[in-house]
C-alpha cells in the first residue's frame, strides 16, 4: 500500500480535467466522434490508395501514409497518450458503427477473457512472419488485404459480442498497446474518496445518453492504463466529478503491477526479439546470410530460409529471460515463473525505444516519401529528391540515445519491481541478474542500429 | 479490470447496487438454448468464411509476389526476363534483366534497353490498341512502350526499371543490351492480363463476407433479444 501511494504521488501533475480547454473537449458532444470520423475519412483514403492505387510501394501515398508515417508515430503516441489512438482507430469505429446498427452485445466469451491475450501475441507473432514471407510492407496491394483481413474480423466480433471486444481482447496492435501504454505518461484515474461514496456505476455501464466503459474498465478499481483509451465516456457520465487526467513520470505505472500476467511478460520478450529480427533484416548482410541459408538447407524458397531465422530469432529473448528468471530464482526465493511475469515488465520500456528507434529510421530516412508520393497523387510534378529527412548520422545518434533511454527506463523499472517486492539483500541480488540481461539486449541493439541499414521505400 | 472482475463483493458496501447486475448477461442466460446454438452456428459460419478469405487473401498475396520470369538465349548470353511483382499487368511493372555470358558468368556493366511492342496479330479484341478498318486490317499503329534504359541491380548481372503497359494483351518485349560495343536483342512474348480483375474479385468477396455477417446478425437479432 505504501508503494501504491508513491505511485500515487509520481503523478506529478495536477487533474488536466480542470484545464478549460481539456475538460471542455472531454465533456463535449463531439468528442471523441469527431476525432474517428476523421481518421475514418484519411483511413478510407488509404484503403483506396492501397487496394487501387500504383502497384509499386515506392509511389503509393498509402503506403508512405501507413507505413512510413503512422506506424513510426504509433508507439510515440502510446508513450505521450497512451491508447487514444485506440479511441480514435478507425476499426473501433467500425466496431461502433455496426455494433449499434445490428449488434447482439452478447458478453464475451469466458475463453477470450481468459485467452485473448494468447491469441493476441499468437497473430501478432503470424502477422511479423508473414509481413516478411508475403511482403505486407512492401506490396500496398498486400498491406490493403491485410486491413480487409482486420476489417472482417472487427465486423465478425463487433456485431455479437458486447462493447469494444476485439479492441480489448483480440487486437493484435491493442496487445502491443497495452503493454506500450503502461510506459505512457497519462493516467485516468477516479478519486478514491468520491468513488466510495457513489451509488452509481454509469461509469461502467453507461446510461441512455453516454455509453459505458468500451473496454470493459471500471474507472473505480482502475489502476493501470493498460486499457483506458481515453474515450471520455467516463468523465461524461460521472456524476460526481471523480475522473483525473494526470501527467505521471515515464514508465512510472511498471513499478507497481498489481496482478502481472504470465502471456504480457511472454508478449514484452517477444517484442524485443521481433525489434532485433526487424533490425536484422533489414541490415545490408541479410542478403549475402539468406544466400548461405539457401545454400546450407539446399533450397531457394525465402519462406523456409526466413522461417528458420524467425524460429532462432525469436525465442533467443524468451530463453534469456527465463534463464535470468532460473538465476533470480535463487537469490529471492520465488519461482521461475513468477521471477518471468513480474520481471518481463521491465523490459516494455527497452521494447518501446527499440521500437521507437527501428521505425526512427524509416520516419527520418524516407519522411519525405509521405510528401513526395502525396504530391504525385494530386497529379504534381515530384522532384526527384532524397527521402532522407536529417542525415544518416543523425539518426543513428537518436537511435543510440533512444536506446540508452530504454536501458535506463527499464533498468530503474526493475530496481523498483524488486524494491516493492523484496526487502534487504534481496532487492540488489534480484535486481543484478536482470540488470545484465538488459544491458545486453541495449548492447545487441546498439550493435545492430550501428550498422547499415536497407529503406523501406 | 475486466467485467468479470467487477463482482458482487465489490458492490455490497454500496447501497442500491442491485442494479449493476448485467442485464445481458442475465438476457444471454435466459435466451433459449436453440437460439444459442443457432446463434453459435453463425459465429462458426462468419468466422470460417473469414478464415476462407484469408487464405485467399494469403494466396493472392503469395502470387502477387512470386514473380514472373522468361528465358532466351542470344549468342550465347543468357538473358532472362523477370516482373518482379507478379504477372504482367496493365499499368505499372517493374522488371529485372539478368545477363550471363556463355560462361555462366553475370555480364557487369551492360547498357541494357527495353522496348515494347503490343503485337496486332494475337490482340483479338482489344480494340484501343489497334484501330481496325472494315476490311480488318490495322489503321493505327500498334501501342508501344518508349524505350527504357535499365538501371544496374543489387546483384552483379542484374539491371532494374519499369515499364508501363496500357492495354491487356500479348506484347512483344525487346531487350537491347550492348556487351564489348556489340549491340545485341532478345525478343520476349508476354501475355499482359488487364489489372485489378482478380482484384476486384478479392474485393467484393470481402465485402459479401461482410454483408453476409450484418444481415445475418440483423436478421438474427430480434430473435436474439
Amino acid at each position: 500500500m505504501k508503494d501504491q501511494s508513491v505511485a500515487v504521488s509520481t503523478a506529478a501533475s495536477g487533474n488536466l480535467l480542470k484545464n478549460k480547454f481539456i475538460g471542455w473537449v472531454f465533456t463535449s458532444g463531439w468528442y471523441p466522434g469527431f476525432f474517428q470520423w476523421l481518421t475514418v475519412l484519411v483511413f478510407l483514403l488509404i484503403m483506396y490508395l492501397l487496394l487501387l492505387g500504383p502497384t509499386s510501394a515506392h509511389d503509393n501515398w498509402g503506403t508512405a501514409l501507413t507505413w512510413v508515417l503512422w506506424w513510426p508515430l504509433i508507439p510515440i503516441i502510446f508513450v505521450l497518450a497512451g491508447r487514444f489512438w485506440c479511441n480514435v482507430c478507425p476499426f473501433g469505429k467500425l466496431n461502433d458503427v455496426v455494433q449499434k446498427l445490428v449488434g447482439h452485445n452478447r458478453p464475451v466469451p469466458l475463453f477470450l477473457k481468459k485467452y485473448g491475450i494468447w491469441i493476441i501475441d499468437a497473430v501478432f507473432i503470424m502477422i511479423t512472419w508473414g509481413d516478411h514471407v508475403f511482403g505486407m510492407v512492401e506490396s500496398p496491394w498486400n498491406s490493403g488485404v491485410l486491413m480487409l483481413m482486420i476489417a472482417t474480423a472487427v465486423v465478425a466480433t463487433g456485431v455479437f459480442w458486447e462493447r469494444r471486444s476485439w479492441c480489448r481482447h483480440l487486437c493484435f496492435l491493442g496487445g502491443l498497446s497495452s503493454n506500450y501504454s503502461q510506459t505512457g505518461m497519462l493516467a485516468l484515474r477516479g478519486t478514491s474518496e468520491k468513488c466510495a461514496e457513489c451509488k452509481v456505476p454509469y461509469c461502467y455501464k453507461g446510461w441512455e445518453k453516454v455509453p459505458g466503459c468500451p473496454v470493459f474498465e471500471y474507472p473505480r478499481t482502475m489502476n493501470s492504463n493498460a486499457q483506458c483509451n481515453f474515450c471520455g465516456h467516463c468523465v461524461k457520465s460521472c456524476p460526481n466529478d471523480s475522473l483525473t487526467l494526470k501527467v505521471r513520470l515515464p514508465t512510472s505505472e511498471l513499478w507497481f503491477v498489481h496482478k502481472p500476467q504470465f502471456a504480457a511478460a511472454f508478449l514484452a520478450a517477444v517484442i524485443m526479439g521481433i525489434v532485433f529480427l526487424q533490425n536484422f533484416t533489414m541490415l545490408e548482410a541479410w542478403k549475402p546470410m539468406l544466400s548461405w541459408l539457401e545454400n546450407a538447407f539446399n533450397t531457394d524458397s525465402f519462406m523456409v530460409t526466413f522461417t528458420v531465422v524467425f524460429l532462432i530469432t525469436l525465442p533467443i529473448p524468451l530463453a534469456l529471460l527465463a534463464f535470468t528468471s532460473f538465476v533470480a530464482q535463487k537469490f529471492n526465493g520465488d519461482s521461475l515463473v513468477k521471477n518471468f511475469t513480474r520481471f518481463g515488465y521491465a523490459i516494455i520500456p527497452l521494447d518501446v525505444a527499440g521500437h521507437i528507434a527501428h521505425n526512427l529510421f524509416h520516419l527520418l530516412a524516407e519522411g519525405k516519401a509521405v510528401f513526395l508520393t502525396g504530391l504525385a497523387f494530386f497529379g504534381k510534378e515530384v522532384p526527384d529528391v532524397s527521402n532522407a529527412l536529417v542525415d544518416g548520422a543523425t539518426i543513428q545518434i537518436l537511435q543510440y540515445a533512444l536506446i540508452a533511454l530504454g536501458v535506463a527506463g527499464s533498468l530503474f523499472t526493475v530496481y523498483r519491481i524488486s524494491k516493492s517486492n523484496y526487502t534487504g539483500g534481496k532487492t540488489w541480488a534480484t535486481v543484478i541478474p536482470y540488470a545484465v540481461l538488459l544491458i545486453l539486449f541495449g548492447i545487441v541493439n546498439i550493435a545492430l542500429f550501428s550498422l547499415p541499414m536497407m529503406m523501406r521505400l | 479490470m475486466t467485467d468479470e472482475h467487477i463482482t458482487g463483493a465489490q458492490f455490497q458496501n454500496t447501497e442500491g447496487c442491485s442494479v449493476m447486475h448485467d442485464i445481458s448477461r442475465i438476457k444471454a442466460r435466459t435466451r433459449t438454448p436453440r437460439l444459442k446454438g443457432y446463434l453459435n452456428i453463425v459465429t462458426g459460419l462468419a468466422f470460417g468464411l473469414t478464415l476462407l478469405l484469408l487464405l485467399v487473401g494469403q494466396a493472392q498475396a503469395s502470387e502477387e509476389s512470386s514473380g514472373t520470369s522468361l528465358k532466351k538465349e542470344v549468342d550465347g548470353y543468357k538473358v532472362e526476363l523477370v516482373f518482379t511483382e507478379g504477372k504482367a499487368q496493365t499499368g505499372d511493372n517493374k522488371l529485372k534483366i539478368e545477363l550471363h555470358d556463355a560462361q555462366d558468368q553475370p555480364v557487369d556493366k551492360a547498357k541494357v534497353t527495353v522496348t515494347a511492342e503490343m503485337n496486332i496479330t494475337a490482340a483479338k479484341g482489344t480494340e484501343s490498341s489497334a484501330k481496325k478498318n472494315t476490311h480488318g486490317a490495322s489503321t493505327q499503329s500498334p501501342e508501344r512502350v518508349k524505350a527504357v534504359e535499365l538501371k544496374a541491380g543489387h546483384e552483379t548481372g542484374e539491371y532494374v526499371g519499369q515499364v508501363k503497359f496500357h492495354d491487356a494483351g500479348k506484347w512483344n518485349i525487346k531487350v537491347t543490351f550492348v556487351v564489348q560495343k556489340q549491340p545485341k536483342s532478345a525478343t520476349f512474348e508476354a501475355d499482359v492480363m488487364k489489372a485489378d480483375a482478380s482484384k476486384w474479385y478479392v474485393l467484393w468477396g470481402f465485402l459479401g463476407v461482410n454483408l453476409a455477417v450484418i444481415i445475418t446478425a440483423a436478421a438474427t437479432r430480434k430473435k436474439a433479444r
